[in-house]
């Protein structure tokens, strides 16, 4: 009982302090999923790999999985609507009261805190997800000789090259899915 | 049934928002013309104008966008159970295929060539990520101000332990003082 109120009040958290879409979910669900020991970096990268590649909202699917792996479907269900709830509870707010919501003087200095800081935040999310998928060893680094043991060059490689044809063909999103999956079965075959 | 009943119109908007819910993929931004095709043009609930402010509003709010989305205009045409309705209508799709495909990723994460299209799915995710921090970055204006707090937080979140809602809270204390602080001196 007491893993479905912490789920939900974990959720609920995470819904309340996503700004700016959903990709904003992602350094804070990383954190708090991981302190918890819910979930490891590898298995949030899963997630959002698939979340990017299956319909609906991005925050939504996130939530989903890893609602349903600690804690089954009812689990699922509380972490869902944990997150949902914020948004719905305070555009029904807005919606009655404050129309001229945007315009107000706090609202205002509040976001302009806080956009920078989530792209912040996002950038720590990939130098995160960089370190800990393609660096696999931060003392082998230090050596020029031993430099591409410590890398996971196929990583990296497969990540300039998925870079480049992303912003050339402005690919969408899961076509670019598919092409790392590719590029990945490719190079680890090898 | 009346066509005006508030019923009616709940279970319309549940139907629309579940279509938007199964036919996006990628996320919120990419919800925005498909809600703008079917609740401006095909239905005509909303016009243009009150769609690009809903847009503005759900952007600036915590949560989803599509779920802020939803609930906004299914509150405007129908009161709290059309926002309830098209929330669970927007929501429902994507809850149900991931817990199907949940039930399997772990049989299916195991299959060799599968996670070798994994690892390779990890550096795309790297680059998507990095595509959301420059569309951001282009909505936010280059100054002394903003660089301060991309920087901090950077730093803060990726070196240090605390916890990044307490990082979000000081941002928000930040941009608040700021703002009142210039507000007293131009005054």
């Amino acid at each position: 009982m007491m893993l479905y109120i912490e789920l939900f009040f974990t959720f609920f958290k995470i819904g309340l302090f996503t700004i700016g879409g959903g990709y904003a979910m992602i350094p804070l669900l990383q954190s708090e999923v991981t302190s918890k020991g819910w979930a490891t970096i590898d298995e949030i990268v899963n997630f959002i790999a698939i979340s990017e590649s299956t319909p609906g909202p991005f925050a939504v699917n996130m939530s989903t999985f890893v609602g349903v792996k600690i804690a089954g479907v009812l689990g699922s269900i509380v972490t869902t609507i944990g997150v949902v709830l914020p948004s719905f509870i305070i555009i029904i707010i807005i919606a009655k009261y404050f129309y001229s919501f945007k315009e107000n003087f706090y609202v205002q200095s509040s976001l302009s805190g806080l956009r920078p800081a989530v792209i912040g935040l996002l950038c720590s999310s990939v130098f995160t997800i960089f370190v800990h998928n393609f660096i696999l060893s931060s003392e082998q680094l230090l050596h020029i000789s031993k430099f591409f043991e410590a890398v996971d060059i196929r990583g990296v490689i497969i990540l300039i090259i998925s870079y480049f044809i992303y912003n050339k063909f402005k690919l969408h999103p899961i076509k670019l899915v598919l092409v790392c999956s590719l590029l990945g079965i490719i190079a680890y075959s090898i | 049934m009346n066509k005006d009943s508030i019923l009616y119109k709940s279970l319309d908007l549940f139907k629309v928002f579940f279509k938007i819910g199964i036919f996006t993929f990628g996320g919120g931004y990419a919800m925005i013309p498909f809600i703008q095709k079917e609740i401006v043009e095909n239905h005509g609930w909303i016009t243009d104008e009150e769609i690009l402010d809903i847009f503005a509003i759900a952007e600036a709010t915590p949560g989803v966008i599509a779920v802020n989305t939803a609930t906004f205009v299914g509150y405007k045409i129908s009161g709290f159970w059309g926002g309830f309705f098209a929330t669970f209508g927007v929501v429902l799709p994507s809850f149900t295929i991931i817990l199907l495909i949940s039930y399997f990723i772990k049989d299916f994460l195991s299959i060799k060539l599968i996670s070798y299209a994994f690892n390779g799915i990890r550096a795309g995710v790297i680059v998507l990520i990095i595509g959301a921090i420059k569309k951001l970055s282009k909505k936010n204006d280059v100054n002394v101000f903003n660089i301060i707090i991309v920087i901090l937080t950077f730093i803060l979140s990726a070196f240090t332990d605390i916890n990044t809602i307490f990082i979000l809270i000081g941002a928000i204390t930040v941009g608040l003082s700021y703002n009142i602080l210039k507000r007293k001196k131009e005054s």
